[in-house]
């Protein structure tokens, strides 16, 4: 497949979104990737950290205590599936000692993933996502990336995953994460923020008996929902808010 | 058994869009005949040539059903009257109308 510019400078990608649903008067796109039309070493690359998101000054918003890792773009909520997170960079541009603390951010945050075959050279940092089997949430997304070339790859036949995409200039607005269901449970989220939005990314959740549609995206205005998956696999919701 | 029949009438590299358009036993015409789609075949990945025009030759049933209906189309209700008051005016939509309508509230 044709790798193309994405939706936000310096990035390509070759995946295929099935759905796009704009929110928050198009502030917010909500894509979805699922297997069809994307394959195993699909991609989504950010080719180097000059696209990351800006603060209202226009500069690149670092993280509190680590650095040369900055926020990104927070916009992937894995369902199902594997994908490989992975970073590249030259060779001083980031310290082992920078590594070692983006690593150890990454291991103690909570993204409703296991983590797996995480590898790191002197240039390149790499891991696995895989969903957690269980009901839980809210998780974080990858809030923090290194300065870096950043890239997303499709690692199984079976990926869904939601997308959020935010203005380069407002992603700092917005808070996104995620919850999962696992098959034949239950979950209540309480309403985040002023503005909140719920993206459901599978075909198995229903609400008070009513079945959800896949891939469809409502506005939380309730303080509180209660969400079943009546299906046997483990699948997540993705929230984004604000306010 | 119905047979379909596809006809290829370009393909536009800068989009990479395949033209096609279609015919079936029941259509008036032939495929060359009728206006032609057009397929993204990005979404198709790697899929070989053969393996795309197989992929979109399951749409014929659909396509040239719709055909059949158009052809055979005779309708001199109420609604049709509308339809014919339709031409001629031009209509505005709003984001808005297009898309917040797909975002339920809950």
């Amino acid at each position: 497949m044709t790798a193309r510019e994405a939706g936000r400078g310096n990035t390509l990608t070759d995946w295929f979104f099935c759905r796009g649903i704009d929110v928050a008067d198009n502030k917010v796109g909500v894509t979805f990737l699922y297997p069809e039309g994307n394959s195993i070493g699909g991609f989504m690359e950010q080719t180097s950290a000059e696209g990351l998101p800006r603060n209202a000054s226009g500069d690149k918003i670092p993280h509190d205590t680590i650095g040369n890792v900055y926020v990104g773009f927070d916009n992937y909520v894995l369902s199902s599936g594997r994908v490989t997170y992975s970073a590249e960079w030259s060779e001083g541009d980031i310290t082992e000692a920078q590594v070692d603390d983006y690593v150890a951010w990454l291991q103690g945050a909570n993204f409703g993933n296991d983590i797996e075959n995480l590898t790191r050279t002197d240039t390149t940092l790499s891991w696995d996502f895989v969903p957690k089997d269980e009901t839980g949430g809210d998780y974080s997304l990858v809030r923090y990336q290194p300065n870096s070339q950043f890239k997303v790859t499709i690692a199984s036949d079976d990926t869904r995953m939601c997308c959020f995409l935010r203005s380069q200039n407002e992603g700092h607005l917005w808070n996104a994460g995620s919850y999962s269901i696992r098959g034949g449970e239950s979950l209540t989220i309480n309403k985040s923020g002023n503005e909140c939005y719920l993206s459901f990314v599978g075909d198995t959740f229903s609400i008070g008996g009513t079945a959800v549609d896949d891939m469809a995206v409502k506005k939380l205005t309730s303080d509180t929902i209660a969400i079943d998956n009546t299906g046997a696999e483990t699948r997540k919701i993705g929230v984004i808010w604000r306010g | 058994m119905a047979t379909y029949k596809l006809y290829v009438s370009g393909y536009i590299e800068e989009t990479q869009q395949l033209l096609v358009s279609f015919s079936s036993d029941d259509t008036a015409r032939d495929a060359a005949e009728y206006p032609s789609l057009a397929f993204d075949v990005v979404p198709y990945g790697e899929a070989t040539t053969e393996e795309i025009m197989s992929m979109i030759a399951k749409t014929a049933p659909t396509t040239t059903s719709d055909i059949v209906t158009q052809e055979t189309y005779t309708d001199s209700s109420d609604k049709a009257e509308g339809l014919k008051a339709l031409v001629g005016q031009t209509f505005s939509y709003t984001d808005e109308d297009l898309f917040q309508a797909e975002v339920e509230e809950i």
